[in-house]
């Protein structure tokens, strides 16, 4: 199965922005944001989207299978495009707590160095549970290195 | 359930209006397209900006996926946030057109320039145009636990209601003025602005008044191609701001410098100082209009990124609209003369330091004692007052004596702009404080008070 090169994968790891989109059947599109992201062993990407706030993000998903992904470093401003076909809508299980964990804190060690006050966006975002998450899965299709500047939109190679 | 608290009810209720701060772009927006064949596409856009309360603009400034997508199916979500409430909203939008001139295209242009040179991205953002988009829906995506707004700088509402009773309340254009920028600082918390009214003859801008800088700049001229943002302002007649500011907008910075380079001290030696902050954050220029006519612009500056919102140019562009429509009405009004409150009175002879006046006619530049004063038609004007006051003796001029000679002036617009330009006069000589000055003996009357001798050479 297509897996990212490892450079990309630790990238999900560093504390990315992420925003998910998706389309209906009709073809209007879906945007929502999600809280963690990392790569399976098999390639595969799971990430978690809070089910009240993105519902019908994940009814779309659910629906046509489409996901696009949208991962940018906010110190970097690096952002990896991710697209798949086949992307299904599961609960978030109990294993998904420490790597959601991991990836909150990273975020938010990012958005603090914009000043943000991590009081302040736990206050925001409240005591965000695995109860509260869908966790959506796929294979990635294609990827782009979306890094803003004249190169933003290069084919990333997938690795074997 | 209450309807009106229904997600539903929200939907229907929530307006462009009550959300296009969020468009600000302290957050970027994100950006879903679809392709053809259905598949979304996620991107960051520079900024969004409010048209009205059904259409957004969008920067198109890249040949890439989303631009196929948008051409192919015109359908785009956009994800908006707000940075301290938490709170963001997704709006449903469908293709119109795509702007490569005019006001929206100036406006989103002018902030596209401003979050490039905030990103050092400068020599990598380009505008190639901007996408007008009709908004189908609105979806506000709330936080868990939202907090509260910051509080607004002040009660633009109420402090407007309070600047247009103090503009209503004007009598002469001195009024409407001292109205206009007390209003500013005391009712909308402005510290830094410029008026800048249009000679429409010259192609430029000449400073009426200014508040917060160490230079006035009273009657400081600037080349309307010079004029940064308030020239932009001014040839779209739309109001355009600036968060974080280019140098791409800073005003008559190429002119000056132009000028220093080629060593022409002796050009700027008849310059007026511009007034205006060395390094702002924040600008916003509201174009003043009144009667159907473009008369000037409103210049507003902070050292503070993001200062100045659209509730700012809802604000301004409504007292700025008074200020224009009183300089429009009130000049007309000052050349009606009425009786002068003291009779007219021969100059007494003045014992004082002397007062040379030295008038080129080429472009009516005037300096007292060697020291620059003014030029253009208030040049002409304080040149033709000293002759008379010389040659007559007499201290009291009219408007109607001044417009009588317009012709002889050869100013064919004197007759149009004499309040404004009196007005201007009496500003610049206090400031410059000779002892020269000019005195309101009523509507229609003033007089030219000297403290010295007068003298006066015409050279050039």
């Amino acid at each position: 199965m297509a897996r990212l090169p490892d450079s990309w994968i630790e990238h999900l790891q560093q504390g990315v922005t992420l925003r998910v989109g998706s389309s209906t059947p009709e073809g209007q599109p879906e945007l929502a944001f999600a809280h963690g992201v990392w790569a399976l062993a098999d390639g595969r990407i799971e990430l978690l989207v809070r089910s009240e706030a993105g519902a019908e993000l994940l009814d779309a998903i659910r629906a046509t299978g489409r996901v696009a992904v949208s991962a940018g470093l906010p110190s970097t401003c690096r952002v990896l495009h991710v697209k798949g076909v086949d992307a299904e809508v599961l609960p978030a299980y109990a294993e998904q707590g420490q790597k959601f964990a991991r990836c909150f804190e990273a975020w938010l060690r990012q958005i603090e160095l914009f000043g943000a006050d991590r009081r302040q966006v736990n206050a925001v975002l409240g005591d965000l549970t695995l109860a509260d998450l869908s966790c959506v899965r796929f294979t990635p299709l294609a990827a782009w290195d979306q890094t803003p500047g004249p190169g933003a939109g290069q084919p990333i190679d997938f690795m074997p | 359930m209450n309807d009106t608290t229904t997600p539903q009810a929200e939907r229907r209720a929530l307006k462009l209006r009550d959300v296009r701060r969020l468009l600000e772009g302290v957050i970027p927006p994100a950006m879903c397209s679809v392709g053809a064949d259905g598949m979304p596409h996620v991107n960051y856009l520079s900024h969004a900006e409010y048209i009205d309360d059904e259409h957004v603009a969008l920067t198109y400034q890249f040949l890439n996926r989303a631009r196929i997508n948008i051409l192919a199916t015109g359908r785009v979500a956009l994800s908006v946030e707000d940075p301290i409430t938490g709170v963001s909203v997704l709006l449903q939008l469908r293709y119109e057109r795509t702007d490569t001139e005019g006001p929206v295209f100036e406006r989103l242009r002018a902030k596209l320039a401003g979050i490039a040179a905030q990103t050092g991205m400068e020599k990598v953002f380009h505008l190639r145009g901007a996408d007008v988009y009709r908004v189908e829906s609105l979806r506000k995506l709330d936080p868990v636990h939202p907090l509260p707004a910051m509080a607004p700088r002040c009660d633009l509402a109420a402090g407007v209601r309070r600047m247009s009773e103090q503009l209503a309340e004007a009598a002469d254009l001195r009024g409407l003025l001292l109205a206009f920028i007390d209003g500013l600082q005391r009712d909308l918390r402005i510290s830094h602005a410029i008026v800048w009214l249009l000679d429409e003859q010259r192609q430029g801008l000449y400073t009426l008044a200014s508040i917060g800088y160490e230079q006035t700049g009273t009657g400081a001229e600037l080349p309307l191609a010079e004029a940064g943002l308030a020239g932009v302002a001014l040839r779209e007649n739309v109001p355009i701001r600036i968060g974080h500011m280019s140098q791409m907008y800073s005003y008559g910075m190429s002119w000056r410098a132009k000028a220093e380079q080629l060593g022409l001290q002796a050009a700027m030696a008849d310059t007026i100082p511009l007034p205006g902050l060395a390094a702002p954050r924040s600008q916003l220029a509201v174009p003043l209009r009144a009667r159907g006519r473009t008369v000037g612009a409103l210049l507003v500056e902070s050292e503070s990124d993001q200062f100045f919102s659209y509730d700012d140019e809802d604000a301004l562009t409504a007292v700025g609209a008074q200020l224009a429509q009183g300089l429009a009405s009130l000049r007309t009004t000052e050349l009606v003369e009425e009786p002068a409150t003291a009779p007219p009175a021969a100059a007494h002879a003045v014992a004082g330091t002397p007062l040379r006046v030295r008038h080129y006619p080429r472009d009516h530049s005037v300096f007292v004692n060697d020291e620059y004063l003014i030029k253009g038609v208030a040049g002409a004007i304080i040149a033709k007052l000293v002759r008379d006051q010389i040659d007559s003796g007499r201290e009291a001029f009219s408007t109607r004596e001044l417009r009588l000679a317009g012709g002889d002036l050869r100013l064919p617009e004197v007759q149009d702009n004499l309040g404004v330009r009196l007005l201007l006069l009496e500003r610049r000589l206090a400031e410059k404080d000779f002892g020269l000055r000019i005195e309101r003996a009523g509507r229609g009357q003033y007089r030219l008070m000297a403290d010295g001798p007068l003298s006066l050479t015409t050279e050039g």
